[in-house]
């Protein structure tokens, strides 16, 4: 089990642009995989192209021997439901709701969130928010948003995490934290993370990293 | 999604506010408008059948020309010359067979009532006033089966007329023109004979001015008397058991007799038309008002999508599908219809109690003493599915942009 990246490439623009020059490699199951490279090196798009929210424009990811841009809009859709987590950099909560509900979003699609209240408490609690699940998402601090926004995508338990620079927004204490979190989710239900970023130091503590540099994979180390 | 449009809607009060008002004015409209015309539609119809036959038999009145005659006296001349050619008009017309009609009228079970009439035009004098009127002469025991008159009566019974014996029944603005009151004796003529004392022994009011301006109702043997014609009717009403029959009714007949039928709504063919008028431009202005109120949710439903690029992405990467996308904003849509077709449905209902109350005086409806406004279902449910479907057409559009959002693109834009 694993993800493949074979051989893929992403065109933008007219003229096209290729940002994507060809990049192959394979993460397995259970790892954290940090992706960096200078901005406008590709590392955010080659994210979302994994992630199944952007085709390339050739070549193709395979998540668990699956195309995933062969999947039907259904599979799809509950493939990201119940296999991927999502952390972006902006931490996109829904702003009339509570912490809380955030959190169950995931769960209202299928029908679960009675099932699923308790779990996200404890995750909202191991977190540090103990005293907010009624609070909306204004009433928060940028660090703590995030890591609302964390305990959203893992609610589900997924198999695999897609965070794009999610401590690009915060300062280094809240940033350590979320990595901690992230981490945590790595070994405490084994899921794959995969992390983009430009700080070294985070990206220095993942298992694995992966270099970008003008489109290509500089190195994997 | 209910949950979550519910959250949005909430989380938007002023806004939501807003539309919802352009959805309630759109449905009080509806309802305070076709109450007002229905009502008074219905109220004229129902003066209409109440007062009048619902359908009335006529002598035909042919007219003789030069080659009227030419098959009886000349059938095998090729030409025929008059010194003088006959000029227009029979002397007298009438129906020519009256028991034939009421044989038939009687085995008629759509038929309630029928009676027979003798119509002339009348000058009335009194001192030195003249007034030109209608004189029907009617059995009033029969006329009062075929018209509500009797509950029209301001003075007297209309059955006072009796049999014969010089009594009439007068409209109260025709007893107003020649200037008497009721009891006092008005001098009838037909214009060819002596004018003869009759008695005011009744007024009515209907509220139709054209009847209560002309119209006096005497004894048909009277009547007959005074155009030296006894035992001539020239017109005889009919009451019928379902009014939207009578134009049937009335073909029917027309092919198997002489005589000239019409039902009420071809008398009143004028007035039913004004109503269609009426009623088309009651429902461009409802079409104006949905349609305005209908753009309101469009645009702020639109302003909302954009504004919630960034959710969509989100719900989208969570795995919602476009369809769940789509009934999010759908469902809003649907909740502003829904609740505002109901408050303004609510509204419409009290500005409807208040007009009520309104004193309308005057014009052609005289008697009304009120407003007359209709309630009747149908006009609510139209409201309700109107509105309903006007909101939910606005938000389906904004909807379905909304589900064609592409997540990666709301994402990159959003990091640009």
């Amino acid at each position: 089990m694993s993800i493949e990246v074979s051989n893929v490439k992403k065109l933008f623009g007219n003229p096209a642009v290729e940002v994507l020059k060809g990049i192959s490699f394979k993460i397995d199951n259970g790892k954290f995989v940090s992706l960096t490279g200078k901005s406008g090196s590709g590392k955010s798009t080659l994210l979302y192209i994994m992630s199944s929210l952007d085709a390339p424009t050739e070549g193709s990811i395979k998540i668990d021997g699956e195309d995933v841009y062969k999947l039907s809009q259904k599979d799809l859709h509950q493939f990201r439901n119940r296999k991927m987590g999502f952390v972006f950099q902006f931490h996109y909560l829904l702003p009339e709701i509570t912490c809380l509900e955030n959190v169950l979003m995931p769960t209202m699609k299928t029908g679960q969130m009675k099932e699923y209240e308790k779990p996200a408490k404890d995750l909202l609690a191991l977190f540090g928010l103990k005293d907010k699940f009624d609070r909306l998402p204004r009433q928060l601090s940028g660090g703590e948003q995030q890591r609302v926004a964390i305990a959203r995508a893992m609610i589900m338990r997924p198999k695999y995490l897609f965070a794009d620079e999610p401590t690009g927004n915060l300062d280094s204490a809240n940033g350590e934290l979320v990595m901690k979190i992230l981490k945590s989710a790595n070994s405490s239900f084994g899921a794959t993370v995969v992390m983009v970023t430009h700080d070294p130091d985070f990206a220095a503590q993942a298992t694995s990293q992966v270099f970008l540099l003008d489109g290509k994979v500089s190195g994997i180390r | 999604m209910w949950f979550l449009a519910i959250r949005h809607l909430v989380a938007r009060k002023r806004q939501t506010l807003f539309t919802l008002l352009g959805i309630i004015f759109g449905a009080t409209a509806f309802i305070v408008i076709s109450g007002f015309f229905s009502g008074f539609q219905n109220f004229l119809i129902t003066q209409l059948l109440d007062n009048d036959a619902h359908l009335k038999i006529f002598a035909k009145e042919d007219l003789v020309t030069e080659h009227s005659l030419d098959q009886y006296f000349f059938k095998d001349a090729e030409h025929v010359f008059w010194i003088s050619p006959p000029g227009g008009k029979k002397d007298l017309a009438s129906i020519t067979d009256p028991q034939g009609w009421y044989r038939r009228l009687k085995s008629d079970p759509r038929v309630i009532a029928y009676s027979p009439h003798f119509t002339s035009q009348i000058l009335v004098t009194r001192a030195k006033a003249s007034v030109s009127g209608r004189l029907i002469g009617v059995d009033p025991h029969l006329q009062t089966k075929v018209t509500n008159i009797e509950n029209y009566m301001e003075m007297g019974r209309f059955t006072d007329i009796g049999s014969g014996g010089n009594r009439v029944v007068v409209g109260d603005d025709f007893l107003g023109k020649v200037g008497a009151h009721y009891g006092e004796t008005i001098l009838i003529s037909n214009g060819i004979s002596q004018p003869k004392p009759f008695k005011v022994v009744g007024v009515f009011h209907t509220g139709m001015k054209p009847i209560d301006g002309s119209s006096v109702y005497g004894g048909l043997v009277d009547a007959q008397k005074m155009n030296g014609t006894p035992d001539v009717i020239n017109e005889i009403a009919v009451r019928v058991t379902d009014t939207d029959e009578a134009k049937f009714m009335a073909e029917d007949w027309r092919q198997s007799s002489h005589e000239k039928i019409e039902s009420w709504d071809e008398t009143n063919a004028n007035f039913l038309s004004v109503f269609k008028i009426q009623n088309a431009t009651r429902y461009m202005m409802i079409a104006v008002i949905l349609i305005v109120a209908g753009f309101g949710i469009y645009n702020i439903l639109n302003m909302v999508v954009n504004q919630k690029r960034k959710d969509i992405a989100i719900l989208r990467s969570m795995g919602f599908e476009t369809s769940e996308i789509i009934s999010l904003f759908l469902i809003q849509g649907l909740i502003l219809g829904i609740v505002g077709a109901f408050s303004g449905m609510v509204f419409g209902f009290l500005i409807c109690l208040y007009l009520e109350t309104i004193r309308f005086g005057g014009g052609p409806l005289g008697g009304a003493g009120f407003l007359r406004i209709s309630y009747a279902p149908v006009i609510y449910i139209q409201a309700l599915v109107l509105s309903v479907a006007c909101s939910s057409f606005a938000s389906f559009l904004p909807a379905r942009a909304a589900g064609r959002m592409q997540p990666i693109e709301i994402i990159r834009a959003g990091a640009d």
